[in-house]
């Protein structure tokens, strides 16, 4: 690894003549939208994992809260998975990839103002989306539950701020490409295509019969594949060789994973034994196979970025939750293809796998990789480092020990759960009650996650109010005695 | 700021940058072996792209035939290909035949008439002598298949098609075998073939 193609920090003049931003300048630029973004985000993560908790909690004692209709289980399970995508995972992500298309850029964040009442907007949706969900106004199919008055306000919201993100790069200072920027150009422009065909076809203007399903499988599967992952590995491509401070080891092979995975990253999703024509449901399996391939890639580019260096986990805060990100994003898209295959969607489908095999990369894979980015990025835009180191690897291992919580004993479940419906004269109630133990200890996990998910709420308040009472109090003093003096004269 | 509660300095670490290593080729190896993997599996899951196939079956012809089955179906494919094979050429995909020469089978008087007995007469032995349909002369002369369609099954199949063809707004009974022997049996020694005089002779109704 000798030479360096991109070696962007020593060429800081593009043609125009702009002197590349320093990085004091980009944060200052992203302060605002950034924060905002990720603060309502990480708000909305304890939200949602109180919602999951309560969920998981319903299923063994099912008297909980039951009287009261906005908490049965229909409602509490749709309205934790929007909040955790909606509220969570996508703000926190695009104000991650803000970050990085400036700081990938050298130049400013334009029109960060305007980003800013784009993200209250976004969030005003996830609200009243939410609320919709709660009141029972929820459209049923998965992860577009929000009813057809909330998804045109989120789309609307991500479009405009998507079109200031795609100025912003477009006037770039640093002209060279980083591989980063591929996969957050890709997401940005993937994410309209796909809400706004799922929720026409499926919502506003229905097609017929079971291709809902089939429209339902494709766009959550684009949502996971496409976006998550794009905005996932970019923040991973980043921080790793940023963190070690080694350039990443191949430039070739993370667009080589990138074009694999935008060809055949949307096409999965349909399960063996889906009713559509059989065609459907093998293209899906057999093209959701393919992406293995750059999976493998990804792994490979970052181990060897990483070789040698992997003792930098103990002293990054951030590092450990990267590094997480990618063995769950590696292990979800095997659990994935595995799923998808026939022999053992035969016994997975209509288990608790599918969900163990969701949460892994929504939550281990993406929301893991974010909390990453979350702990580098933030402390640099309140120029603060955080307040509790403590908190932040409390936040890891319950996150970490959590997500193993939750994933491994659903899987194991839902294969236990399988097996035993298959069988002919299979009694429906027991084979249900037989998964309760695995219920129970994946309730523990959920638990883990929301202490996990707490004390990052805790740290970033904590933060905030320290700036608070650096920057802004002592403004408002000064100007109350401005005002003070004023008077008299 | 303030200055009394000064924030600590971050370290900040260069931008990231990439290397030129290639992609390994063991890469671009797996992706096509998982590709011919994937065309195994389409072809025995894939059920040939047919939209009428869902799992767990995987081919067109092995749906088909478990599909309950109509003798009137069956009589009315045999009948069109019977039509395409023989009939075609003449009086066109279309029934319309062509103007002056062959007559007309869509909407024609002749084939709509409620017993087919005087078509029957016209497939078996051929016709000559100018024949009158919608009204305008046609003056072709047709060519016995008594000969040709050996089985009273194709003659009734290829005339309850052209009979029943909702297509070309025909809408008559459909023709049995059982109606087609005897006539076969009374025409066996004749050669010449069938006249517009003599097949009005025949009831309209038989």
């Amino acid at each position: 690894m000798s030479a360096t193609p991109f070696q962007s920090q020593s060429s800081p003049i593009d043609e125009t003549g702009m002197p590349a931003a320093s990085s004091l300048e980009i944060d200052a630029s992203c302060r605002v939208p950034v924060l905002f973004l990720i603060g309502k985000a990480v708000g909305w993560l304890v939200l949602s994992s109180v919602f999951s908790l309560m969920a998981s909690l319903k299923f063994h004692s099912p008297n909980l809260l039951a009287d009261c209709a906005w908490l049965t289980y229909g409602r509490v399970q749709p309205a934790q998975a929007s909040m955790l995508i909606y509220g969570f995972a996508m703000p926190a992500g695009v104000g991650v990839a803000l970050w990085l298309i400036c700081r990938l850029g050298r130049a400013p964040l334009l029109q960060a103002g305007f980003i800013t009442v784009c993200a209250v907007v976004w969030n005003l949706g996830v609200a009243i989306g939410v609320l919709g969900i709660l009141a029972g106004d929820s459209t049923g199919f998965e992860w577009l539950e929000m009813p057809r008055y909330a998804s045109p306000i989120l789309f609307l919201a991500y479009a405009l701020i998507g079109v200031w993100a795609l100025i912003t790069f477009q006037q770039r200072r640093e002209r060279r490409l980083y591989v980063s920027q591929w996969f957050l150009l890709a997401a940005l422009f993937w994410f309209p295509w796909v809400y706004s065909t799922a929720n026409l076809l499926l919502v506003f203007a229905p097609v017929r019969g079971t291709l809902q399903a089939g429209v339902n499988w494709w766009y959550a599967n684009n949502l996971n594949t496409i976006w998550l992952g794009f905005v996932g590995l970019a923040a991973i491509f980043y921080f790793i060789p940023k963190l070690t401070n080694r350039p990443l080891h191949s430039y070739s092979q993370a667009v080589f994973a990138f074009w694999l995975l935008a060809l055949f990253g949307g096409w999965g999703g349909i399960p063996a034994g889906a009713p559509l024509p059989a065609w459907m449901p093998s293209l899906s399996t057999v093209l959701g196979a393919l992406i293995l391939v750059p999976m493998l890639a990804v792994a490979i580019n970052c181990h060897l970025t990483l070789a040698g260096h992997y003792s930098k986990l103990k002293t990054s805060l951030p590092l450990p939750f990267i590094l997480f990100g990618l063995v769950a994003f590696i292990l979800a898209g095997v659990l994935g293809v595995a799923g998808s295959l026939h022999i053992v969607s035969e016994v997975t489908r209509f288990t608790w796998f599918t969900t163990a095999q969701k949460q892994l990369g929504l939550y281990g894979f993406f929301a893991m990789t974010m909390f990453g980015a979350i702990y580098y990025i933030v402390p640099r835009l309140f120029q603060s480092e955080w307040p509790s180191a403590r908190l932040v690897n409390l936040h890891f291992w319950c996150a970490a020990l959590g997500t193993i919580f939750y994933v491994v004993p659903l899987s194991v479940g839902g294969i236990v759960e399988g097996l035993a419906l298959n069988h002919g004269n299979a009694q429906f109630m027991e084979v249900l009650k037989s998964t309760l133990m695995f219920l129970r200890v994946s309730t523990l996990g959920d638990l883990l996650i929301l202490i996990g998910n707490g004390s990052l709420l805790v740290n970033i308040t904590l933060l905030f109010y320290r700036c608070y009472r650096a920057w802004c109090l002592p403004a408002i003093v000064s100007l109350t005695k401005t005002e003070i003096m004023e008077v008299p004269s | 700021m303030n200055p009394d509660n000064p924030l600590p300095q971050l370290t900040e670490e260069a931008e990231p940058t990439a290397g030129i290593a290639a992609t390994p080729v063991w890469l671009f190896l797996l992706l096509l072996v998982l590709t011919y993997w994937g065309m195994y599996y389409l072809d025995k899951h894939g059920g040939g792209f047919q939209t009428l196939v869902y799992e767990p079956y995987s081919d067109l012809k092995y749906v088909q035939s478990l599909q309950p089955k109509s003798e009137e179906g069956e009589l009315l494919a045999r009948g069109k290909r019977n039509f395409e094979l023989y009939c075609q050429i003449c009086h066109q995909a279309s029934g319309l035949g062509t103007p002056g020469q062959f007559p007309p089978l869509a909407g024609s008087e002749w084939v709509n008439a409620p017993g087919p007995n005087r078509i029957i007469h016209i497939v078996l032995n051929g016709l000559q002598e100018p024949i009158e349909v919608h009204g305008q002369q046609f003056n072709a002369a047709m060519v016995p298949w008594k000969d040709i369609m050996l089985k009273d099954e194709d003659v009734a199949a290829v005339l309850t098609y052209i009979r029943q063809n909702k297509d070309w707004g025909n809408n008559a009974s459909a023709v049995k075998p059982e109606q087609v022997k005897p006539i076969r049996e009374k025409l066996k020694d004749r050669s010449a073939p069938m006249t517009p005089t003599e097949l009005k002779t025949i009831p309209d109704s038989e």
